[in-house]
């Protein structure tokens, strides 16, 4: 036994490019297993530190005016841990730079430590009791604009007046690490500053002194959220409930748990393909060792190895490499997860990173390697252990031709096509003569593609849901949100500035959908039916325009899926300025790619509101000339503007703003070009290295090492290129499998990849593939012709 | 073409040629201060035992290896100081190899192969089916054209290799142990081919054996030891290959 275990090493060595490929191969498989679910758990468990020393608010419920008093009687409600009733105000801000934004001012208490919603300070200080107009700003408006401590800001507090606000401190609330403004917006972290203040110098600054609308409750662990959210909704009633919002919807913590169910889809599924991946190149690999040493297998048996003996033999080769890839993965791994938490929390604003090496994670490891490649070893071993010795002593016919030593008929019916030259008419002809050694390049290459395929398009699945987003779905330039309703001669007005081309005016309101029991939190947004700021992509059911006209709904894909229904059914709609649920149809299906909205007709808004006239508050403005940004500061000097945003500004913050899913992606991709390498390399290696004597001969008869190697390159690269259609769809299959996985309510992903993608990654993996071709043509070309044409393979 | 001593045409001549072998620190001697000459036409046989330098010698005919010191000189060549480049072509346009192991290409049948070294030795036609046939013909297997290696024979295959040595109208083939991976009645018909090849048309033959009764077919034998040509046999009558026995 010992001695072969001396040749299973002396064949590692002389194979040492070909074993180090693939130990490399699962060394990047467990990596970026022990990476991503380490690098998942320590962002899970950050995040979840931090809301629990914080104490982030189980719900809030908003009200439209209540006096600060009612915290006392909600905190005697059972369940109830404890309350804050602050004052939140969304108002316009004016930046250094003449631009302006959204800004949230939210009260806090600063005479004692506030029970609920904590602040963690990361720089400066708090405000002191009483302190005039000093405030936190909010950590990711920092980073976003560079604004900090000792900075002044301009809020607007009135029609037309301002307050200078003095920045003490900069911290980070649960409430708004993500900081968004409402459930499924998009986030754009420079265009929303949250400020934190004494409670009554908020209520001062906006004229509420002793009123609070925003109630923040942190139930005890062994309370039933519903019935406290009843109870407290009960409590508040008279105060007019505009909504309750439980910490799973609450649009900060909404999504940053999207990002982490994401990043947690990734941390499951990219590890496991890649795990396949390597298996599957592992078995090719075994599989073709196997037959090229079917002759000292013979040998090995003649002498007496028991089949065990020589199973174990072919055995070892996979436990090397799973052993070897493992030490390297887990430590390369254990790295990488600390870099990539770090990465995480920095990105997503959680201020306490946690990181622990979990030694389940490592174990699992271990086992998926060493049983990946024992199942990708097992076959081909005992593939050798069944060979008879006299039959394995002897050549194997079938690294010839297969298929009873026939034409095949591909060049039976096209063989008049072929080039006549030897040049092109060998590598041809050997693309079908050679079929397992086509079969396996080809497969090894769609492998290799599968790979960089599904990390690629990830890059242009959030290109095309941009595009969707803001060429399809968004038609507007400019839109205006504003906290209290306006009637039509605000649209009127604004419809006459300069610039303006068209107002369409809508109504937002949260709703509460029911069906069959199940219950969804929605935006709905009532609409003209001819309103053009909105682009439907209606999958089923009537185009948009009659169904609003005919008081029906539009609802999103993903909402009609969540409740249940299709076109025709009907839904309960309880809107926060109705008692009764009011009973709507749904008249059509649209594609939502962003948020779950639902869309209605004005007329059937009024009912919502209890109104009897047309209310909005919100402005589409669609705008030429260039002058967008005036006629933004325009709106903003409008009563009650809260955020104005003009899209092409959006855009190109968004897009800067994408560093998260970027610099994921940009990893993912990394692990997919270099486990492309790894199999690519593999497969071309083997494929010339098996082929020495073959082309020892050519040389020796005269042939010219350049044309051999132009003659091998191109029998590479024919059989690369049969692989891209197979890759190609794999690698989409792939993604659709991944996105399936993390799509959620708020992003609806689609795998799509772009043709110049396509022949980006074509032209990469070739360019590997012709650099893994010079370690064995150059070997080939140096060889000994006497020595290689003497031996028998 | 270089005339011998004799005014005959040489097809392979060797001037005081060495061959040595550096192995770590050792040198070996492969093959020490050789002189040969091979007239045109003639059908050699080169004996030895292991380690002897016959391999070593053929190599260095056949321009697969060049020598330490000395001058080898083909067909009116010196191929001694040949870059890697000129040996190739001079292999192309002078030599038929024929090996123990036939060496055939596997995924190109038998008249594939034949015509890939028809085209390696015109590059700029492209040879006929019809010629690479006739070649096959000549050495009795032209039923067997379409056929790949690993449907043919033993015998078979080290037959197409000779129809693929002479595809190149080659001054010299070289044998190194052809029948040495054959059978006693498929190593014959082997020779008989070589034998056709060298009287019909006149070809010149160095073949390299074990197998010392086979010689018996040469017009000339070599006997190496240790590098060196210990003694040359003439067999004044070279027996037919059928008559062989080994």
């Amino acid at each position: 036994m010992r001695m072969l275990l001396l040749k299973a090493w002396r064949d590692i060595k002389s194979r040492k490019g070909q074993f180090l490929s693939l130990a490399a191969l699962v060394s990047i498989g467990i990596m970026s297993y022990v990476a991503f679910i380490t690098g998942y758990l320590d962002l899970k468990a950050s995040l979840d530190r931090a809301n629990s020393e914080l104490r982030f608010a189980s719900f809030n419920t908003r009200v439209v005016s209540a006096p600060e008093s009612v915290a006392r009687r909600i905190a005697a409600l059972p369940g109830v841990d404890a309350v804050e009733a602050r004052l939140v105000v969304d108002t316009g801000l004016d930046m250094p730079d003449g631009g302006q934004v959204t800004a949230r001012v939210v009260g806090i208490p600063l005479d004692r430590t506030p029970s609920v919603n904590r602040l963690v300070m990361q720089e400066g200080r708090l405000p002191k009791p009483r302190e005039r107009n000093a405030v936190v700003l909010n950590k990711k408006f920092t980073n976003e604009t560079g604004i900090g401590v000792g900075d002044t800001l301009d809020v607007h507090t009135g029609a037309q007046t301002k307050t200078r606000l003095r920045i003490v401190g900069i911290g980070s609330s649960p409430e708004y690490f993500y900081p968004i403004r409402a459930k499924g917006e998009i986030p754009s972290p420079g265009e929303f500053a949250v400020f934190f203040m004494e409670q009554r110098q908020a209520g001062a600054l906006f004229g509420r002194s002793g009123g609070v609308n925003d109630v923040a409750v942190l139930i005890s662990s062994s309370a039933d959220l519903d019935r406290v959210i009843d109870d407290v909704e009960a409590k508040l009633d008279p105060f007019v409930v505009l909504e309750s919002v439980p910490q799973a919807d609450q649009p900060s913590n909404f999504g940053l748990q999207e990002e982490v169910e994401q990043n947690r889809a990734m941390a499951d599924f990219m590890p496991g393909l890649v795990l396949v991946i390597s298996s599957l190149s592992l078995f090719i690999a075994l599989s073709r060792l196997v037959q090229s040493q079917r002759g000292e297998i013979g040998l090995m048996k003649a002498l007496g190895y028991t089949d065990v003996q020589v199973l174990g033999h072919y055995l070892a080769f996979s436990l090397i490499i799973a052993v070897g890839g493992s030490i390297l993965g887990i430590l390369l791994g254990i790295w990488a997860a600390v870099g990539i938490a770090d990465l995480y929390v920095t990105l997503l604003g959680i201020p306490l990173l946690t990181t622990h090496v979990y030694p389940l994670v490592l174990l699992n490891a271990v086992l998926m390697s060493s049983i990946a490649c024992v199942l990708a070893g097992i076959v081909p071993a005992w593939a050798a252990v069944r060979i008879p010795p006299a039959k394995a002593m002897h050549s194997d016919p079938n690294l010839a031709v297969k298929g009873g030593g026939r034409i095949p008929i591909v060049e039976r019916l096209f063989g008049w096509a072929m080039p006549r030259s030897f040049t092109f008419r060998i590598p041809l002809r050997n693309v079908f003569r050679a079929r397992r050694r086509s079969l396996y390049t080809v497969v090894g290459i769609a492998f290799a593609m599968v790979l960089t395929v599904a990390t690629w398009s990830m890059f242009d699945a959030v290109d095309f849901m941009m595009t969707k987003v803001f060429q399809d779905t968004e038609k507007w330039d400019i839109v205006a949100a504003y906290e209290g309703r306006f009637g039509s001669d605000r649209v009127v007005e604004v419809s006459r500035w300069k610039g303006v081309d068209r107002v369409d005016p809508a109504l937002t309101l949260p709703v509460e959908l029911s069906k069959n029991g199940v219950e969804h939190t929605a935006m709905l947004t009532a609409m003209a039916p001819t309103a053009a700021f909105h682009g439907f992509d209606i999958t089923d059911g009537e185009e948009s325009e009659r169904t609003l006209s005919s008081g029906e709904m539009v609802m999103a894909e993903a909402v009609a899926k969540k409740l249940g229904v299709t076109v025709g059914d009907t839904v309960k709609v309880k809107s926060p300025y109705m008692k009764e649920r009011q009973t709507l149809t749904v008249g059509a299906i649209s594609d939502e790619t962003l948020g779950g909205p639902v869309f209605v007709s004005v007329d059937v808004g009024r009912v919502l509101t209890n109104t009897s006239r047309n209310e909005y508050n919100v402005l589409y403005i669609f705008s030429s000339g260039g002058r967008e940004e005036r006629i933004k500061e325009e709106l903003y000097d409008l009563p009650g503007a809260t955020q104005v945003q003009v899209k092409d500004t959006l855009l190109e913050k968004l897009m800067s703003l994408m560093e998260f899913a970027t610099t994921f992606g940009a990893i993912m991709l990394a692990f997919g070009f270099a486990m492309a390498a790894a199999v690519i390399y593999n497969t071309f290696t083997a494929n010339i290295l098996e082929r020495t004597r073959e082309i020892a001969t050519m040389r020796t008869i005269g042939e010219e090492n350049g044309r051999l190697a132009v003659m091998v390159t191109i029998e590479n690269v024919l059989l690369a290129l049969a692989a891209v259609p197979l890759g190609v769809w794999l690698g989409l299959r792939a993604s659709d499998a991944l996105y399936a996985s993390f799509s959620t309510e708020a992003y609806s992903f689609k795998s799509v990849i772009y043709p110049q993608s396509i022949a980006w990654i074509v032209g990469i993996n070739l360019l590997v593939l012709l650099v893994s071709e010079i370690p064995p043509v150059r070997r080939i070309f140096r060889l000994d012709l006497a020595e290689a044409t003497k031996v028998m393979e | 073409m270089a005339d011998d001593v004799a005014g005959g045409v040489l097809a392979a001549e060797l001037r005081d040629v060495e061959r040595v072998y550096k192995m770590g620190e050792v040198s070996v001697h492969a093959l020490s201060h050789t002189d040969l000459e091979i007239p045109q036409g003639e059908f050699v046989a080169v004996l030895g035992p292991s380690g002897s330098g016959k391999t070593t010698l053929l190599n260095l005919i056949g321009g697969i290896d060049s020598p330490t010191s000395g001058r080898v000189i083909i067909d009116g060549q010196d191929i001694s100081r040949f870059s890697r480049r000129q040996l190739t072509l001079f292999r192309r346009e002078k030599i038929g190899f024929v090996f123990q192991f036939f060496n055939l290409i596997p995924t190109l049948t038998a008249r594939e192969n034949v015509q890939f070294a028809l085209e390696l030795a015109a590059r700029d036609g492209v040879p006929s089916g019809e010629d690479a046939d006739a070649l096959l013909e000549k050495v009795g297997l032209g039923e067997r054209k379409g056929h790949f290696p690993s449907q043919l024979s033993g015998g078979e295959q080290q037959r197409v290799a000779v129809a693929r040595a002479l595809a190149k109208d080659p001054v010299l083939i070289l044998g190194d142990e052809p029948t040495g991976n054959l059978d006693f009645r498929t190593g014959k018909l082997v020779l008989a081919a070589l034998k056709e090849v060298n009287r019909a048309e006149g070809k010149t033959v160095v073949i390299v054996t074990h197998n010392s009764p086979l010689a018996a077919i040469a017009d000339r034998v070599l006997h190496l030891r240790d590098g060196r040509i210990h003694r040359i046999e003439t067999n004044e009558n070279p027996v037919e290959p059928e008559d062989v026995v080994w």
